[in-house]
């Protein structure tokens, strides 16, 4: 059996490559006749660097990439990333939306290569852990390389060792484990955030019976936080709408779903990081689905039954035990999920 | 005189209903001074507790502590969980009758270790805190012992610490002989080393305000400080690029060091680290 690796794959704007490879460059070059021996392209649209040894990534493999996504270069991109896809191998993919990759690319390749220990994620504008400038953790710059930062006095920080030519500790750990746990992260902090502004609902001096109109008036309150539209998007395709002519459903929640996307980019644009779950949510429903672990896909539709209950169900009344049910649901939803939080 | 409950807490819209919640019911609900670390009868933790972009769960740092300075403080975690522990306290059904709840909660001192009966010296003893406790965020006592233990064995604290020591007395003796090249690559190494130690000690500094034994932080900060401004510069460092750099460099790696002085800053740093931090991060091991 072969030896595990810890492979990290991130297909953006390198400058290292001094173009990417899109179609008029993939014909111009000929790259058809390479796509049985990609080997021989190592340098030219992808390279490998090998990663400081560490106890949780003992055998790291970082993967430059700069490929854009077209029908013509998708041959080349799937053959590349099937190579480090062999064996037992964990793999994170991270595709650059400028490289015109949205998220069906990712149903699509996650589907492509179920069964697989693959993750893949979608990143952009800096805004992402991946980048150094978000966190002081990330191992990317923002201008086509690795992290490289120094002053006169001693902080000094680089991603990557010029002179062992490797990929530098901790950061290549730090960005595998959140992209690893971010999920159970980013569930945990709407649950939380959601419940801190539902408290004065909970009170012993609050009757039982809360009015549904009240629940979404202190969630607005909560300025800025766009917490009805992140509990939207963690709904995805779950989410129930009202009934109402077809026409209209489809106008009516186009427009809003533009809006809401709106509200949590501001959002994202004013904290520095990610908050949509879609992405997340692929990655996990078709990982539980290949790793057979059908409890956490259970339990995630059945916190969104709860949430659809409660927000966009018949009644105008939910109640302070609809509510707790909820926070369970949560609760159980995230200890099935992988990450480092202690429930 | 009204009985007071201090908390240590940053979720602001929590914060303000519990004020209400509290003093509505007679009591006062002040937030705990950390700059001065008084003894009080309710402490209580709100969990999560975010620092930068992570939530953390404090308690399991705090209860060692004060198990140590204050026992008699009864801790509470209040959390959006149930749990049966008798310090836990549930947002999400908030007893009418506050006073009776506080009463049956346990100061830490209820909660000394126990043997666990297994032989392992870093699981010889359990926290009965532990059991039935409901966390919320990432452990911040787990934190704390990846700050000490590092990505790898080589990079612990200790080990960290220790080797430094070594380049530097190195690079004195190859001063001392002019052994220029040696002192350069004993330089190069503890460079390393330092930047290696720095970056770790600058990513962890913003939990540390939030950790119970605060004299040690400030005396392990103090000690950093100083290595930073008294540690000899590393002469590869790109940024020295023309000539005149270069000298420069090479002059303050010539110039005599205050060995002692860095040297018993070391100690300082691995000393406190020993003595005032460790045995309450590595409680089963040390206790």
């Amino acid at each position: 059996m072969s030896m595990q690796q810890q492979v990290m794959i991130v297909n953006w704007r390198w400058t290292e490559f001094d173009e990417g490879i899109n179609e008029t460059v993939f014909k111009e070059k000929k790259y058809q006749q390479y796509l049985n021996r990609i080997e021989d392209l190592e340098g030219q649209c992808y390279k490998e660097y090998s990663v400081e040894y560490s106890q949780m990534c003992p055998n790291g493999l970082f993967v430059s990439m700069s490929i854009y996504k077209d029908k013509v270069t998708d041959p080349l991109f799937f053959n590349i990333l099937g190579k480090y896809l062999n064996g037992n191998n964990e793999v994170l993919l991270f595709l650059h939306k400028r490289h015109m990759y949205d998220e069906k690319d990712v149903i699509s390749i996650l589907k492509k290569f179920e069964g697989k220990n693959l993750k893949c994620f979608l990143i952009a504008q800096g805004h992402d852990f991946i980048y150094f400038h978000t966190q002081k953790s990330g191992l990317l710059d923002e201008s086509g390389g690795f992290f490289y930062a120094e002053s006169t006095d001693k902080e000094f920080v680089r991603t990557f060792d010029k002179g062992s030519h490797k990929v530098r500790q901790p950061y290549f750990d730090r960005v595998w484990m959140h992209y690893q746990f971010e999920l159970q992260n980013k569930i945990f902090e709407l649950k939380e955030e959601l419940f801190a502004w539902c408290l004065p609902l909970l009170l012993p001096e609050h009757p039982e019976e809360i009015a549904v109109g009240d629940l979404k008036t202190q969630l607005a309150n909560a300025q800025g936080r766009a917490l009805l539209s992140r509990i939207n998007n963690f709904l995805g395709d779950l989410k129930k709408n009202p009934s109402s002519s077809r026409l209209l459903i489809d106008r009516q929640v186009l427009s809003r779903e533009v809006e809401e996307r709106k509200e949590i980019q501001r959002l994202e644009k004013a904290e520095g990081r990610s908050y949509f779950f879609n992405d997340y949510i692929t990655n996990f429903k078709l990982q539980e689905k290949a790793s057979s672990n059908s409890e956490a896909n259970k339990l995630y539709k059945k916190t969104c039954d709860q949430l659809n209950t409660i927000f966009y169900g018949t009644e105008s009344y939910t109640s302070k035990t609809a509510l707790r049910e909820l926070a369970d649901d949560f609760s159980q939803l995230i200890q099935e999920s992988p990450g480092l939080l202690a429930y | 005189m009204p009985r007071s409950v201090y908390f240590i807490a940053n979720t602001e819209p929590v914060v303000t209903v519990l004020a209400g919640y509290f003093k509505a019911r007679g009591w006062q609900w002040l937030q705990y001074p950390l700059a001065d670390m008084p003894a009080v009868e309710y402490l209580l933790v709100l969990e999560p507790f975010q620092i930068g972009m992570e939530m953390y769960s404090l308690s399991n740092a705090w209860k060692p502590w004060l198990m140590g300075a204050y026992p008699q403080t009864r801790l509470i975690v209040a959390s959006f969980q149930h749990s049966r522990h008798s310090n836990c306290l549930n947002l999400l059904d908030l007893p009418d009758n506050i006073n009776t709840w506080l009463e049956k909660t346990r100061p830490v001192s209820d909660f000394p270790l126990v043997d666990s009966g297994v032989e392992a010296a870093d699981q010889k003893y359990v926290d009965p805190w532990n059991f039935d406790l409901v966390r919320s965020g990432q452990n911040l006592n787990e934190r704390m012992k990846k700050f000490v233990t590092g990505h790898e064995e080589a990079k612990s604290f200790f080990a960290l610490m220790t080797t430094i020591r070594k380049d530097l007395k190195d690079l004195e003796t190859y001063r001392e002989r002019n052994n220029l090249e040696k002192a350069i690559s004993a330089n190069k190494s503890l460079n390393e080393l330092w930047e290696y130690f720095d970056h770790r000690w600058n990513y962890y500094s913003s939990i540390f305000d939030y950790l119970p034994y605060q004299n040690a932080i400030r005396t392990i900060a103090n000690s950093v400080e100083f290595l930073r401004k008294n540690l000899p510069e590393d002469i590869y460092r790109p940024i020295l690029q023309t000539e005149n750099d270069r000298i420069t460099a090479y002059s303050t790696l010539l110039k005599k060091l205050p060995v002692e002085e860095i040297e018993k800053e070391l100690d300082t740093i691995l000393n406190t680290m020993r003595k005032d931090m460790e045995p309450y991060i590595f409680i089963e091991k040390e206790w």
